[in-house]
Order: C-alpha cells, then sequence, then structure tokens
C-alpha cells in the first residue's frame, strides 16, 4: 500500500511539474505573431527540403550507376518528395512575403490588393503542381512536372523581387510620415520660436528629398515593363541602395525633430 | 392544583428544574458526535493512516485539475489571426494633438524604428533552391 502510494504521489507530482511547462512552453508558441510564425515554417520548410535534396542526389547518383529498377523507384520517390518540398518552401516564402505586406501601414490600398492577389495566385499554382507531384509515377512525368517550376521560375522571382521593393519602400515612407507628423506637432506649438521655424526648414529639405528618392523606386516598380524578363532583382538592387541613403537622411531628420522638442 | 403538580413521583427524589436543564446541556456536550463531514474525516484520518493518504491524495488530483483548467483556460488564444486587410490609419489624427511628453517618447520610437530599418530585409530573401531537379 505504501508503495503504491509513493508511486502515485511521484506521478502527481510529476504531472504537476509538466502542466505548467507544457502551459509555458504552448503560450510561447502561441505569442508569436502571424509574421514571425510564418518566418519559422519558411525555415522549418527550407531546412526539409535541403535533407530531401540530399537523400536526392544520393538516389540518383545510384540509379545513374546501377541502373536497376529498385534504385529506379528509389530514384523516383527521393525526387517527388524534393519536388514537394521545394514548391512548399517557395509558397511558405510567399506567405512571409505576403504578411508583411499586409501588415504596412502606409501603403495605397489598391496596389495592395492587387500585390496580395499576385502572390495568392502563384501560391495557389504551387500548390497544384505539389498535387501533381504526388500523381507522378515515372521519371517522364516527374521530370515534366520539375520543368513546370523551371519555366516558371522567372516570374516567380520578379514577383519576389517586386513585393520585396514595394515593402523596402512602403517601410521608409511609414517612417518619413511619421517624421513629418512629429514635425508638424512641434511647428503648431512652438512656431513662434526662430529655432523652431529654422530647424523645420531643415527637416522639410531632408523628408522631400526622402520622399524624392522613395518616389523614384516606386516608379520604377510600377514601370510597364520593368516586372518582365528578370529585371526586378536590380531595380530591388537599387531600391536597397537608395533606402540605405534615405535612412541616414531620415535619423537626421528625426534628431533635428528630437532637438526641436526637447528644446522646448 | 400547583401543589399536587410539584409533588415528587413516590420513590423518587425531587430535583430542582433548573439543575435538571444545567445537568442535561453538561451531558450534551460530554458527548462527542461529528457534526460535518469534514469533522468525520478528521476523525476517521486520526484513526487510520490509510484514510489520511487517499484524503492527501485526493485532494492533491483536485489541486492539480484546477491547475489544469486554470492554464487551459489562460493560454486560450485571442481570435484574431492573420491581420487579412489592415486598414490605413488615419495619420493626421494622431500625432499634432500630442503632449510635450508624449512627442518626446515618440520621437524616441521614431529613431529606434528608423534604426531598426534594414534595408538589406535578409530575413525576407528569395530562398535558393536547385531548379533543375530531374532524373
Amino acid at each position: 500500500m505504501k508503495r503504491i502510494a509513493v508511486f502515485v504521489l511521484t506521478l502527481l507530482i510529476m504531472l504537476a511539474l509538466y502542466v505548467p511547462a507544457a502551459a509555458q512552453e504552448a503560450t510561447t508558441e502561441e505569442s508569436l505573431n502571424p509574421i514571425e510564425r510564418s518566418g519559422q515554417d519558411y525555415l522549418f520548410q527550407f531546412a526539409n527540403y535541403n535533407d530531401a535534396h540530399n537523400v536526392y542526389q544520393t538516389a540518383k547518383e545510384a540509379y545513374q550507376k546501377f541502373g536497376t529498377i529498385a534504385s529506379q523507384q528509389e530514384a523516383i520517390q527521393a525526387t517527388k518528395k524534393v519536388l514537394s518540398l521545394r514548391a512548399e518552401v517557395l509558397r511558405t516564402h510567399f506567405e512571409l512575403v505576403k504578411l508583411t505586406l499586409i501588415a504596412l501601414h502606409d501603403m495605397d490600398e489598391g496596389l495592395r490588393t492587387a500585390q496580395i492577389g499576385k502572390i495568392e495566385a502563384t501560391q495557389a499554382f504551387l500548390t497544384t503542381h505539389k498535387e501533381n507531384i504526388e500523381r507522378t509515377n515515372s521519371t517522364s512525368e516527374v521530370n515534366a512536372e520539375s520543368l513546370r517550376i523551371e519555366r516558371e521560375s522567372e516570374a516567380m522571382n520578379d514577383l519576389a523581387y517586386e513585393t520585396l521593393t514595394l515593402i523596402l519602400t512602403g517601410q521608409a515612407q511609414g517612417l518619413e510620415t511619421r517624421t513629418r507628423l512629429l514635425l508638424d506637432g512641434v511647428v503648431e506649438e512652438r512656431g513662434q520660436d526662430q529655432d523652431v521655424q529654422q530647424g523645420a526648414s531643415d527637416v522639410r529639405r531632408l523628408l522631400t528629398s526622402v520622399r524624392v528618392s522613395i518616389d523614384k523606386i516606386f516608379g520604377s516598380v510600377l514601370g510597364s515593363d520593368a516586372t518582365k524578363g528578370g529585371k526586378m532583382v536590380s531595380i530591388y538592387k537599387d531600391g536597397q541602395k537608395e533606402m540605405r541613403k534615405v535612412k541616414t537622411t531620415l535619423k537626421e531628420a528625426a534628431q533635428l525633430v528630437q532637438e526641436m522638442t526637447r528644446g522646448g | 392544583m400547583n401543589d399536587q403538580t410539584n409533588q415528587p413521583i413516590p420513590g423518587t427524589q425531587a430535583v430542582p428544574v433548573k439543575n435538571a436543564i444545567q445537568q442535561g446541556q453538561e451531558n450534551r456536550t460530554e458527548e462527542k458526535i461529528p457534526k460535518t463531514v469534514l469533522e468525520k474525516l478528521k476523525a476517521m484520518m486520526a484513526k487510520s493512516k490509510k484514510v489520511k493518504l487517499i484524503v492527501i491524495l485526493f485532494g492533491f488530483t483536485v489541486f492539480l485539475f484546477i491547475l489544469f483548467i486554470a492554464m487551459t483556460l489562460s493560454r486560450r488564444p485571442p481570435k484574431e489571426t492573420v491581420p487579412e486587410a489592415m486598414p490605413t490609419p488615419a495619420p493626421e489624427s494622431v500625432t499634432p494633438t500630442l503632449a510635450p511628453e508624449a512627442r518626446e517618447q515618440d520621437v524616441d520610437d521614431l529613431i529606434k524604428d528608423i534604426d531598426d530599418y534594414n534595408p538589406d530585409q535578409n530575413e525576407l530573401q528569395p530562398p535558393v533552391v536547385d531548379l533543375e531537379i530531374r532524373l
């Protein structure tokens, strides 16, 4: 009786320790926002893809070396798996980019909706592709299905970089708007002060240069033929360069606003 | 009439009424009859170790059950999931009316956000995958 009691008591203590630990673990996972969760999902799929790619390479080499039916079947299965995971990596990446775009505050609603529509269409294509992979049974079918992604890869790359550029400029635009609004607040309160007037003029000049840079990149993205033929990567790289300068200018403007605010 | 009723029954001793009541009360307090379940349980626990152990285990189980329920309720997620279409805020209505202290805080937050702004966007870069997978 005593032994049973000790056993039951130990079991209950272990349960008591497990319940809060499990709850804490679950809470940590739930506390992530949708973007963070999506980012984790993407990284997880990418890790799975890398593992599957190693298996695929080994199976392909064995098939090329021995050419037996068994090695062929193994290679087909390994290829199907890596193709499916490749599609999943691309789909989860688009999901992450889409959620980041949705979270942008200062963005034209029409433009955002149009971009989300393009992303969702691509995600639907990837899902269909994944379903088709499951139905393939021979090397020719597997190769044909893989070719579909190869043909679409450039367009998908363009879409990804186009969205990234919109996010890049959108975030900078949000910071510019906030700086301008804070400046307006200071001017409204202490506009008579000579120093404030001078400071405000300097900040406005900096913010105008920021706006010009943003508009320039924005215009390149929306250009009619810009999104075709893999041009988006170079536009994106230019955008990154431009936005690094914008960051420095914004910081300077914000520091001036800070001085004006503290000066009161 | 009164004289008759106060007469003792033949063969017994007459006791004053007041004393009889007091004696009755004393007898009653001496009887240790358990009144509540808790008291009964206490009495049983004092008698048997088994019962004591069962009561402790039962109490502990109830405690764990309550703990589990509390944890389950506390981690029920909020209803929002994905902000499908985030409304663009009307910025004009936010900042200009701020108090100076609040504005100072806002400027500090802005500078922090500018510092956090990363044009490299490392975490969003498109994945590099093998595009020529075939047998």
